[in-house]
């Protein structure tokens, strides 16, 4: 009766405005994403793909229908759903170790036995050698380069072995050679524990490189609109970014973002435009 | 490329000449917006602050220009100070100090929690936050009847007068404090497993206190600011009740001598209160 996995039911999200009236940000999105999948969020700016990622997480709940997660049904936000954002969420005043360990002092840890203590520090360990984190273990956040933060950020997401993984652009605010060396890291790393992710992401082709599949989010209000499925399978290294599948596939995703934003330039008050000069 | 470089380079030569280049490379910039100065240069001008109204003082009362009575010299403040120091300076010092302390102490316990739930609970905020605002702008001064008639004139009078000028302070500033931390702390510890109290204590508290910190020094300063005022209560003793004694006789030395001494004790204060910050919150700037 557990079903595994993250189970989104006609899920639909709308704010109610200073009118009176209700502004619909997400419609109806029906989506199933099994365990160990990883699932891409892609769509033009404001389709509500971040708010349907808040959803998951529980840090706002739907106006209409369900998210359950391995069969319990989101009320709020919890353990079971690891969140990474953009911007790092490290609490400065705490150094990157005790970031990383920091809900392990909370209540909800309070009744675990020595072994599971046990197997939670090996685990806080291995993630920092993995993170290739060992060196800055007693550095406070600001210390740390924005890549660093973001290692760090995942650790401490991952540590508590959630469910699914939930991250919000996360590479955003990288330079392109660190969001090249991240991709691969958590590549890596997912490969690993067969981590169940969702990726909001604004950038098809690190859609195409980490997902399973790749969700196009439709506009006003947000929707589903078309669902790609990625087959590479999870052993990828940057060549396949230069084989046609992948060129094809992400120029289809853009064409069909494009294609939902519905933004064409108005050729005739261009030509308007120009005819005073 | 590098013979464009080489042009740019050897133009610029041309235009000024070597040594005056690096003079201008090696000079410090004094007014540019929030440049650093060397350390040195910051002591010396420190100096320079206190020196220049210090000469320009003893120069005022040598050259006769006012009477003593309404500018004594230099020399007359000190020769005060001395006799002072004689008779019961450190009791008068001890015992403000006491005061200032106390009060600001009482005011830091109930204005630092306070603050902190008006900036956490919209629901608190409603019930003290437009009441705080309204006794806030009453003058502590103003409150010395009332305190009399209700606490008396002993001990706890004084203090009550310094926790009136300075608690309302302490709980709008700190409400503030505590509204800056951003919703994303907030919302990250909830999604690590933290529930609506630990939020409170690991987050919001912890996260505001270098804040708190600097808000509690800056309210110590204007705890030593309401002593005189406080000290108008039937005292008989203090650094306060000294300058406004001092004042019944027209004994301005001393006037000058009881001010100068609660600025440096405040300054004493701000100092412990910024070398604590920095070994405390290493993390914060």
């Amino acid at each position: 009766m557990n079903k595994e996995g993250v189970i989104i039911k006609s899920v639909g999200k709308s704010y109610p405005q200073r009118d009176g009236s209700h502004r619909r940000v997400l419609h109806d999105i029906d989506l199933e994403v099994a365990q160990g999948e990883r699932v891409m969020l892609v769509g033009a700016s404001g389709c509500g793909k971040s708010t349907l990622l808040r959803l998951i997480a529980g840090l706002e709940l739907p106006s209409d229908g369900t998210i359950e997660v391995d069969g319990i049904p989101v009320t709020g936000p919890g353990v079971n759903r690891g969140v990474v954002f953009q911007q790092s969420t490290l609490f400065p005043w705490l150094t990157v170790w005790q970031n990383v360990t920091f809900s392990r002092q909370l209540r909800v840890n309070m009744n675990v036995d020595d072994s599971q203590v046990a197997q939670a520090v090996y685990r806080s360990n291995a993630l920092m050698n993995i993170m290739g984190m060992d060196h800055v273990r007693d550095a406070y956040p600001n210390q740390l380069s924005g890549g660093m933060q973001q290692r760090a950020n995942i650790a401490r997401a991952l540590v508590s072995s959630p469910a699914v993984l939930l991250m919000d652009e996360p590479f955003g605010a990288l330079d392109a050679q660190t969001r090249e060396t991240m991709h691969d890291l958590v590549l890596h790393l997912f490969n690993a524990e067969m981590t169940t992710v969702i990726f909001v992401t604004h950038d098809v082709e690190e859609a195409v490189y980490l997902g399973d599949k790749v969700v196009v989010l439709g506009s006003n209000p947000g929707h589903i609109d078309s669902i790609y499925d990625i087959p590479f399978g999870h052993d990828r290294s940057h060549e396949i970014k230069f084989t046609p599948e992948f060129v094809s596939i992400r120029n289809d995703i853009l064409n069909r973002i494009r294609a939902t934003t519905g933004v064409r330039t108005n050729q005739d008050a261009l030509r308007k435009m120009t005819e005073f000069r | 490329m590098s013979s464009t470089i080489k042009t740019v380079a050897r133009g610029r030569d041309r235009t000024s000449p070597p040594h005056l280049a690096q003079k201008m490379a090696r000079r410090v910039q004094y007014l540019k917006i929030r440049s650093a100065i060397p350390r040195k240069a910051y002591l010396i001008l420190s100096l320079l602050g206190f020196m220049i109204p210090l000469l320009a003082w003893q120069w005022l009362s040598s050259a006769n220009m006012v009477s003593s009575l309404f500018l004594p010299s230099p020399y007359d403040v000190w020769k005060s100070f001395i006799d002072w120091y004689g008779s019961n300076l450190v009791t008068d010092i001890y015992i403000s100090t006491y005061r200032v302390v106390s009060g600001f102490f009482m005011a830091a316990l109930i204005g630092v929690p306070l603050g902190i739930y008006i900036g956490t609970f919209k629901s608190v905020e409603a019930i003290f936050q437009p009441i705080n605002d309204f006794v806030r702008y009453m003058p502590a001064s103003a409150f010395i009847p009332l305190v009399m008639l209700w606490i008396g004139i002993g001990e706890s009078s004084k203090i009550s007068i310094i926790f009136i000028g300075v608690v309302f302070q302490i709980v709008v500033m700190v409400a503030d404090a505590v509204r800056n931390i951003p919703e994303r702390y907030i919302e990250a510890a909830y999604t690590l497993g933290a529930k609506k109290g630990e939020v409170i204590n690991h987050v919001i508290w912890r996260g505001a206190l270098p804040d708190i910190f600097n808000i509690l020094r800056v309210n110590m300063g204007w705890a030593w600011t309401y002593l005189v005022i406080a000290e108008m209560v039937a005292a008989d003793r203090g650094l306060g009740f000294a300058i406004l004694q001092a004042q019944r006789f027209m004994d301005t030395p001393k006037i000058f001598v009881g001010i100068f001494i609660i600025g440096v004790l405040g300054l004493i204060f701000d100092l412990s209160f910024r070398v604590a910050h920095r070994v405390l919150f290493p993390w914060s700037r």
